[in-house]
């Protein structure tokens, strides 16, 4: 035995961690993008100062 | 987006291309290593993401640190988001030192916990107090009293940093020493060094990009909330 089913297996977990992050973070930034600037359409710039 | 926003996306980009280098140059550049001396010799190339994991764990848990001293002395809404931000990253790193950690035990070591063993069981804590911060940040309603009961348990999880970091040079019992400062004694090649550093850097810029873009995130949800509250009001009037 070497390692290299275990090695594999830790890879594959961390890129998953971090790929699971970054789209939930992009995603999260584009849904928050979209929905600030339908909040910002009806305001009036006054109102949001 | 802010500028903010647009630097994280560049590290961001910059550190997951080096990590991604780091762990080609792991793979196909780092030399083997001595065979009788490792049970499972090809599992020690985990640890160039999982050393680099830790370190950033623990730069997570000292933003934690700054935001919840920041919060009890300032109260303000940036002490605030240095603590949502350092739990976050806190539980990602975090988590990813937990899941490489026990699977190349298994394979070192027969085992994949020693609960006789400081380093392991301080740093199992660490994560599970970022865990914690996170499920009571998601679950409990925002006011003054939760954020102050966060903070007091963000500046718990930070006094076990030092103890977690310096464990395996006051009470070794199976977790490896410190390899960068006692390289020689740990008898790891340059080429290892050099890969393992290029992983340092590289998670550091990951790291940097990630703290940059939750922290946006955390303040355009504060903005969000605040038009909210304006549409709110101007409903009702």
């Amino acid at each position: 035995m070497t390692g290299l089913t275990e090695l594999a297996v830790v890879y594959f977990a961390l890129i998953g961690l971090i790929g699971v992050y970054v789209y939930r973070l992009f995603s999260r930034l584009a849904d928050l993008d979209a929905r600030m600037a339908a909040a910002e359409d009806v305001l009036s710039d006054d109102e949001i100062e | 987006m802010s500028s903010a926003g647009t630097r994280g996306k560049t590290l961001t980009a910059l550190g997951l291309t080096g990590a991604a280098a780091t762990v080609l140059l792991g793979f196909l550049w780092a030399p083997e290593v001595d065979a009788e001396a490792w049970k499972a010799p090809e599992a020690y190339r985990i640890l160039f993401w999982h050393v680099p994991f830790a370190w950033s764990s623990f730069l997570a848990f000292c933003v934690l640190f700054v935001g919840s001293v920041t919060w009890y002395t300032r109260r303000s809404d940036m002490g605030w988001r240095l603590i949502c931000t350092g739990s976050d990253l806190g539980l990602l790193f975090g988590l990813g030192v937990v899941i490489s950690g026990p699977i190349w035990g298994s394979a070192e070591w027969g085992v994949p916990w020693d609960w006789g063993d400081l380093r392991l069981n301080t740093y199992g804590l660490l994560t599970a107090v970022a865990l914690f911060l996170v499920l009571a940040r998601n679950s409990q309603p925002d006011g003054q009293d939760t954020r102050d009961t966060i903070a007091a348990v963000g500046l718990f999880g930070f006094a076990l940093v030092p103890i977690t970091a310096l464990a395996t040079t006051w009470y070794q019992e199976r977790h490896p020493g410190i390899i960068i400062i006692e390289s020689e004694e740990a008898g790891l090649a340059p080429e290892i060094m050099m890969v393992l550093i290029l992983g340092f850097v590289s998670f550091f810029l990951l790291f940097a990009g990630f703290a940059l873009l939750t922290d946006t995130v955390h303040q355009m949800e504060s903005r969000l909330g605040r038009l909210q509250r304006l549409l709110d009001e101007e409903a009702v009037h």
